[in-house]
């Protein structure tokens, strides 16, 4: 159900009309969401909402653990008995989609499902008698592994067995055996499991202290707005909200909602999904495992600036409709971009670009592991561990891991050569040199991001930079990428020089009212045939 | 914010201003093609052209006038029931491909076609062109039979393009039962009624003529009626019925079968063409796949062996030249329509036409 079909368009409406009646009550409005998001995320693939309801029970069980040392007897069998449902119908009805394979591997998940609860309930006595140090870290431990043990199962284990087997045949000259399972990847799943990740280990770092409301937590780990593509928001920041009645929608409110829904449309199916058509006409020979260097390089520049525009209408054009749905209920979801190709280093740049994921990776990961603490060259280390495991969270891909490292040599490089990045610290002229620079070293990485072998690499890097040269296709292709992107860089542009996400609430009313029409014609009239899916739906 | 804060005068300034920006905005950023159908109830059950009209198609790559004399047919003179002595009557039967959209009259296929010949045979040629756009040839058999036949053409020409049996399937004017052809409903006549009502507003056919943003929402509509009516058909008759075959060759039973309406409609109207003493021939419009890549509209299979006659060849030698537009509902540009016309006048003029000469 994309937010930009029609389904979800009917899916939302009803939801909303009962929203209305039940915001007050704050249990009775939480479940409607939890239901509500359950239904959508079923409506991509009922097979894997278990793993949410797995995810849900394991971390607000682990929370509770850590902070307060027991659970109530009724909240146990409770969550028990909500996994062991979950498993039934969810996984059940899953493997009856599938027949009898699907039947066969259901009938041992449902299994495994109902041994883990009642293994679960077996140590809980004896985890209750621990100290509370070894409490807390042993739920911590348990809770991180499962997390990542479902991550690493549905989403690693196929390429990390495939290059095992693919290295073994290197070294001993053999065969390499096939030792993949064909796991699908489920929709989202590194998203929410970073987001319930994040709520057991703020508890442990007593950031945030555990909610006894499972319905309030299972709400915020399955929150449909922000679910399947982020951004991957802080218990601290969002789970209260779940406790308490939001404010009521008001015409600003309401405004303000519709414009960031109508905004990342517009970023989404006239700027990403027309950028598209360049991206995959030029990608396309490549893909197919074409190895000839154009003698029109600049042809394959203007694709890379098409993906620079595609990959930001795609991804950031999904959280503004996230944080549209979300204010029109009355929730506030972070900023997940800040003017991304504005900035003027790697460290600027990743402060700008998918912040729930960088912040994320700076405060489980980077600062855990030593942060700048430690000389230069352990700081070196830790934002290119950081960065080629931030590779990996995107893609179970060696290109992903590849365009990990490369930002984390990038952030190495600009601290080694001490460039400052404080506001006022160079002219206008040098900041504009550094941004250029900085968008071009971006697009480096989008080819490292989106070239499906390392052919496609070495081809457009020797066209860009050995035939320089434009063709008929390079100017019918910058048209392209003009016509569809000046309107959202000069809006940029007026993000940036008001310093505002909204600057239209500066300006004059009859100039918002156009710009309205502009964005609504330009989604009736200029959206690309044929809805494409999300980008980071894939991650 | 509060109800009784709203500026009401923003509000109306806004409300007057929303349309006229979003028809600047059409204008600049994305032309509409502008082509109003200017279409009435005919006396026969099936639309006519309004006759007496002058109007205007205008698109982002064209603009041409569409002239209609008094008996609605494209032409700018009238014609008599019976031809003069040295007259080459020709009748024309087809959609907007045959009523010659996206040209001048003076650059349609017909008006070049009517001059080689004129040149060639030295008689007087005139062509009746009976075609309407959106027409199928279930419509244009009913027209035939009931007026066109009554002008004594020496010739009949059907343009049949691959919409022609969907065409007939909707409008069920005509039904196979047990390898007959039947006549179905009595009329078809979609939307004519508030067509012609709406049409009566000089306001409505300046907005048909002149406005991109009505015939952008208008072109949506239609579309997004057509998707949904389709979806609606398909999720409440799920497996149509398979058409009776009324030719018992186990080939006909595949890719023929749709086709087999519209080929039974096709050869009643050529059996009454030539009971009338004239000729028929079918022109197959080429599919457009690319602008130099087409392919062939009417079937491979024919149980009837009906006369037909393409210019897939020649619009395949073509070179990439543009023989369609491709920006405006895709009807031929001058060039196709001087392809076509050097087709059909080369097939009649190797017939018993070619044969006669006029001092």
């Amino acid at each position: 159900m994309l937010f930009n079909s029609l389904e979800f368009a009917l899916f939302f409406l009803a939801f909303f009309t009962l929203y209305m009646l039940l915001r007050r009550r704050v249990f009775a409005r939480n479940l409607l969401i939890l239901a509500a998001s359950y239904f959508f995320y079923c409506a991509w693939d009922v097979r894997f909402m278990q793993l949410i309801v797995v995810s849900t029970a394991v971390d607000y069980a682990a929370a509770l653990m850590i902070d307060r040392g027991r659970i109530p007897i009724l909240h146990r069998l409770g969550v028990s008995l909500y996994v062991v449902a979950g498993a039934v119908g969810f996984v059940g009805v899953g493997g009856h989609l599938l027949g009898d394979g699907g039947l066969s591997s259901s009938g041992a998940l449902i299994t495994g499902c109902v041994g883990a609860t009642i293994l679960f309930n077996l140590a809980y006595p004896l985890l209750t008698r621990l100290s509370e140090n070894a409490r807390r870290r042993s739920v911590l431990v348990a809770s991180i592994v499962v997390n990542l043990g479902i991550l690493a199962t549905f989403k690693y284990f196929d390429f990390f067995a495939d290059s095992f087997s693919r290295m073994v045949s290197g070294v001993f000259g053999t065969e390499p055996s096939d030792w993949t399972v064909g796991f699908v990847l489920p929709v989202g799943i590194s998203f929410y499991t970073f987001q319930t990740m994040s709520y057991s280990i703020d508890v442990f770092r007593r950031k945030t202290s555990a909610s006894g409301r499972f319905v309030d937590v299972a709400a915020y780990i399955a929150f449909f707005p922000q679910l399947v593509a982020g951004p991957i928001e802080r218990a601290s920041q969002l789970l209260p909200q779940f406790h308490e009645v939001r404010p009521p929608l008001d015409l600003d409110r309401f405004r303000r909602g519709a414009w960031l829904i109508v905004w990342g449309l517009f970023k989404k199916v006239v700027v990403a999904d027309n950028m598209a058509i360049v991206v995959n006409a030029t990608f396309g020979p490549y893909d197919q495992g074409g190895t000839v260097v154009p003698a029109d390089g600049l042809t394959l520049l203007v694709a890379l600036y098409a993906f620079a525009l595609q990959i930001y209408g795609d991804f950031s054009g999904y959280t503004d409709i996230a944080r549209g749905v979300s204010k029109l209920l009355g929730f506030d979801l972070m900023r997940n971009f800040d003017l991304p190709y504005f900035a003027t280093s790697p460290s600027d740049f990743w402060r700008r670009w998918h912040i729930s994921l960088s912040s994320w990776l700076r405060d489980y990961l980077y600062i855990p592991l030593g942060g700048n603490k430690g000389g230069p060259w352990f700081t070196y280390r830790n934002l290119t561990i950081t960065m080629l495991l931030g590779g990996l969270w995107h893609g179970a891909a060696w290109n992903f891991v590849i365009w990990g490292a490369y930002h984390g040599v990038l952030l190495s490089i600009y601290r080694a050569l001490g460039m400052r990045t404080e506001e006022g610290a160079y002219s206008r002229p040098v900041i504009l040199l550094l941004g250029l620079l900085m968008f071009h070293l971006t697009c480096i990485g989008w080819l490292l991001f989106r070239a499906q072998n390392v052919g496609t690499i070495v081809v457009f890097l020797q066209g860009i930079f050995l035939n320089p040269i434009a063709s008929e296709q390079t100017w019918t292709d910058l048209a392209q990428v003009v016509k569809f992107g000046w309107f959202l860089v000069l809006f940029q542009i007026a993000q940036a020089v008001t310093r505002t996400q909204d600057p239209m609430r500066r300006w004059h009313w009859f100039v918002r009212l156009n710009i309205w029409v502009f964005i609504a014609m330009s989604l009736f009239a200029l959206s690309a045939r044929g809805s494409q899916e999300f980008i980071y739906f894939a991650f | 914010m509060k109800l009784r804060n709203i500026k009401w005068w923003r509000v109306l300034i806004g409300v007057l201003w929303i349309p006229i920006a979003a028809e600047l905005w059409l204008r600049v950023f994305a032309p509409v093609p502008m082509l109003p159908r200017f279409i009435e109830a005919g006396p026969h059950g099936v639309r006519t052209n309004m006759p007496g009209r002058t109007y205007r198609h205008q698109t982002p790559e064209y603009k041409v006038e569409i002239r209609t004399n008094a008996q609605g047919l494209r032409a700018d003179e009238e014609f008599d029931r019976s031809p003069g002595d040295d007259t080459i009557r020709i009748v024309v039967l087809g959609d907007s491909f045959g009523m010659g959209y996206g040209v001048n009259l003076e650059e349609s296929s017909l008006h070049l076609l009517e001059r080689r010949l004129a040149e060639a045979t030295g008689c007087e040629v005139e062509i009746l062109n009976f075609s309407v756009s959106g027409f199928g040839p279930a419509e244009q058999l009913i027209v035939l039979e009931a007026e066109a036949i009554d002008f004594d053409p020496d010739l009949v020409v059907q343009y049949y393009f691959s919409n022609d049996p969907t065409d007939d399937l909707r409008s069920s004017l005509f039904r196979l039962e047990d390898g007959e052809l039947k006549r179905g409903n009595s009329n078809y006549l979609p939307a004519v009624k508030i067509r012609e009502f709406l049409f009566s507003f000089a306001v409505y056919r300046w907005l048909a003529s002149e406005s991109n943003l009505y015939n952008f929402f208008r072109d949506k509509a239609g579309a997004n009626a057509k998707y949904w009516l389709a979806k609606y058909r398909s999720w409440a008759r799920p497996a149509p019925p398979p058409l009776p075959v009324p030719v018992e060759t186990p080939e006909a039973e595949d890719e023929t079968v749709p086709h087999l309406l519209t080929l039974a409609i096709l050869d009643r109207m050529r059996r009454m063409t030539q009971d009338a003493g004239a000729e028929f021939l079918i022109l197959s419009i080429p599919i457009r796949r690319a602008r130099d890549r087409f392919t062939e509209s009417f079937p491979e299979r024919d149980p009837f062996s009906l006369p037909v006659v393409s210019p897939l060849d020649r619009f395949n030698a073509a070179e990439g030249r543009m023989l369609y537009w491709e920006r405006s509902h895709g009807h031929w540009t001058p060039l196709g329509c001087r392809l076509v016309a050097d087709e059909l006048a080369d097939a009649i003029l190797n017939g018993p036409i070619g044969r006669r000469a006029c001092d």
